[in-house]
């Protein structure tokens, strides 16, 4: 499958936009106080009512689509949504498992319809007047970026859609430590469209996605990636290596484990 | 020029466990709603609760994946000779190029309740929860890949009452594309705390058996469901049951309050007939999303009175399941497959008084009809809309 990117969004630790994830991978500096520093995302086309509303996980995955779109050249109309988290909302989890041993008939409606999986997409939808299809997936920790990317690329490949994509993960509250230890909550956000239909902007780059390639041994560390000097823990950090080569217009040639038997190689072409 | 087929297909729910149970209720007229009993709610409800839940145990290999909802999951995969039907065709396809997308707004929640009732005193989960494929929203998912043995892409998509109608989109989508050469696609949702008291706390649920486009109706009676279906791609022969379309959209309105005019869901409905490439008089027969909430029912009428002629027969099947939430999608599919196959089209349980304010007729009684193309809809919080569309392939083996 082929398609073009038109335009990336980055929020993570010490960088709250695609700029400043630029520079921290054009720096090939190791910045260890930058894992200290939480993103405070500020999703502005979130009203202010339903910014001081939302929970951090939504605030986090809009304003990362919102970047993406905008360096895109695309409205947020044009966009058919792909939103995908490993673990996604487990604060609202925990607010929701801790109630109901307290005060059940205390839970908040809020809460609750924010406890979807599909709130970050529906946010995103209600704020930017969006119509379009929408979707939030998940897989496991080491194949979710994978199956993300593959979302994508085959919504622009057989529906024709131009998508927007974010991948996104937050920390976890204490309880769930054992479960995924996520060491920074970080997003990416990518704009698919397929080859040679560009909004007035011209796409960053073209790439192939290549999904028959057998995996032939385990050779990806999931979860931690380090890249430039930049290191995560969290699934979402998977998908580091092509954002890297975004970041840095270098070559791409990435390649992600998709599943037990299957990987996904992504080439720029 | 190939098709989507479906090879096989099943359903569990308070309805009956397998097609067989689930044909004799739906022939009967008897509801699987039953007053709520649901360990640790005192809610005064009903709900489609699927007895034999409990009863599976997990040891040997399964030891560690335990959750209300894996174990719903593996009832369901089960019943109707699905299993042994998926491990024949994983052998002869291979295993790499099976794919499995499975729809769930629960996931493995109700574990994670209990997890946190026996926290320890540092708030940390005792060894027996720590769980980690269960734990998260794609415990399904990774569950129907651990059961099946299929080793490609397996992905879980979680958009509340949509979800496991969008995995037919995502499976014809792989399907289409080359990605794999068959895919099990599927849903389970299971009772748990959360959306007992969740949907509560909206105002959302009826302490009576719901009554789906009824003029008393007065809101939902939530239900568990596990279901499963085997998608490839190749020609469809004599009788054989086809996807033939999908259509998705958002409202753009609100979380929990569907678009007021339906916008989402006629578009939705629109793009399906669009994919599938048929008129809206082709449509035989619709299973509605019909909760029962006073604000969908109308809502979906409305939509359908735009589109469809008032002789397209249309029913909810919700007062025999139950809204079974992320499996709603699969568990009205198979209603409506299996209408496809049968003839034998269900009306609406509970419906003695239509609403006046409806805008669209709604059957009551069950229908013998004769079916070609029928369509289901699946309309989740966020604003998030899928309609699907299937076809029985005619007897001289063109879709007719």
């Amino acid at each position: 499958m082929k398609f073009s990117i038109s335009g990336a969004g980055a929020i993570g630790p010490g960088f709250a936009d695609w700029q400043e994830f630029c520079s921290l991978v054009d720096s090939n500096e190791s910045d260890d106080s930058c894992v200290s520093i939480p993103p405070s995302p500020i999703p502005l086309s979130m009203s202010k009512r339903e910014r001081a509303r939302a929970p951090y996980l939504v605030k986090l995955a809009v304003a990362a689509a919102e970047q993406a779109c905008a360096a895109s050249g695309f409205s947020p109309g044009e966009l058919a949504m792909v939103f995908s988290s490993s673990m996604s909302d487990t604060e609202v989890t925990d607010y929701m498992c801790r109630t109901l041993i307290e005060n059940p008939s205390e839970m908040s409606p809020t809460k609750f319809h924010n406890s979807v999986h599909n709130a970050a997409a529906g946010y995103w939808a209600i704020s930017n007047a969006v119509h379009k299809p929408a979707t939030a997936i998940s897989g496991s920790n080491q194949h979710s970026a994978a199956l993300a990317l593959v979302e994508a690329a085959s919504q622009c490949d057989q529906d024709g859609s131009s998508v927007l994509l974010v991948v996104y993960d937050i920390l976890c509250p204490p309880s769930f430590n054992c479960i995924l230890d996520i060491t920074s909550s970080l997003a990416f956000a990518l704009v698919l469209t397929p080859v040679g239909r560009n909004s007035d902007i011209a796409p960053i780059v073209s790439l192939e996605m290549d999904a028959n390639v057998d995996k032939a041994e385990s050779d990806m560390i999931s979860g931690t990636k380090k890249a430039s000097g930049l290191s995560f823990q969290n699934p979402t950090a998977d998908l580091l290596p092509l954002m890297q080569c975004l970041a840095s217009d270098s070559m791409v040639d990435v390649t992600l484990p998709m599943s037990a038997a299957r990987r996904l190689s992504v080439v720029r072409i | 020029m190939s098709d989507i087929v479906i090879s096989h297909h099943t359903l569990t729910c308070a309805a009956g466990q397998g097609l067989g149970a689930l044909s004799e209720s739906l022939n009967k007229r008897l509801s699987g709603l039953t007053e709520n009993d649901f360990p640790g709610c005192d809610l005064s409800t009903w709900i489609g609760r699927v007895k034999g839940t409990e009863d599976i145990k997990f040891e040997d290999e399964l030891e560690g994946w335990e959750s209300r909802n894996n174990a719903l999951a593996l009832l369901g995969y089960m019943q109707d000779g699905f299993s042994e039907f998926v491990t024949s065709r994983v052998k002869e396809v291979g295993a790499s190029r099976v794919g499995i997308v499975i729809g769930t707004s629960t996931s493995s929640i109700g574990r994670t309740e209990e997890a946190y009732r026996h926290l320890d005193a540092n708030q940390l989960f005792p060894p027996e929860y720590v769980q980690k494929e269960v734990h998260t929203p794609h415990s399904p998912g990774a569950f129907l890949a651990k059961i099946s043995d299929i080793t490609g892409p397996s992905m879980t998509v979680s958009t509340a009452c949509s979800s496991s109608a969008k995995v037919f989109a995502t499976a014809a989508r792989w399907l289409n594309s080359g990605l794999v050469d068959a895919v099990l696609v599927g849903g389970v949702d299971s009772l748990c705390l959360s959306v007992l008291y969740g949907f509560h706390s909206l105002q959302l649920v009826s302490s009576n058996q719901c009554r789906p486009f009824d003029e008393h109706r007065d809101g939902i009676n939530l239900g568990e469901a596990a279901g499963f279906a085997f998608l490839e791609k190749r020609k469809g022969e004599a009788g054989e049951l086809l996807v033939s379309g999908y259509g998705e959209s958002s409202d753009a309105y609100h979380m929990s309050h569907p678009h007021p005019e339906g916008l989402g869901a006629e578009m939705a409905m629109t793009r399906a007939l669009e994919y599938a490439k048929l008129g809206s008089g082709d449509i035989g027969y619709i299973n509605l999303h019909g909760t029962a909430s006073r604000v969908n029912d109308s809502i979906e009428t409305g939509a359908l009175r735009r589109l469809f002629p008032e002789t397209t027969r249309v029913s909810s099947t919700k007062g025999w399941t139950g809204h079974t939430l992320g499996a709603a999608g699969i568990a009205e599919v198979v209603i409506c497959l299996q209408a496809l196959q049968t003839g034998l089209a269900p009306g609406t349980l509970n419906l003695a008084q239509p609403d006046p304010g409806l805008s669209f007729p709604v059957m009551q009684e069950n229908e013998n009809l004769d079916l070609n193309h029928v369509m289901s809809n699946s309309f989740g919080f966020g604003g998030n809309n899928c309609s699907t569309i299937f076809s029985r392939v005619a007897p001289s083996g063109s879709n007719v």
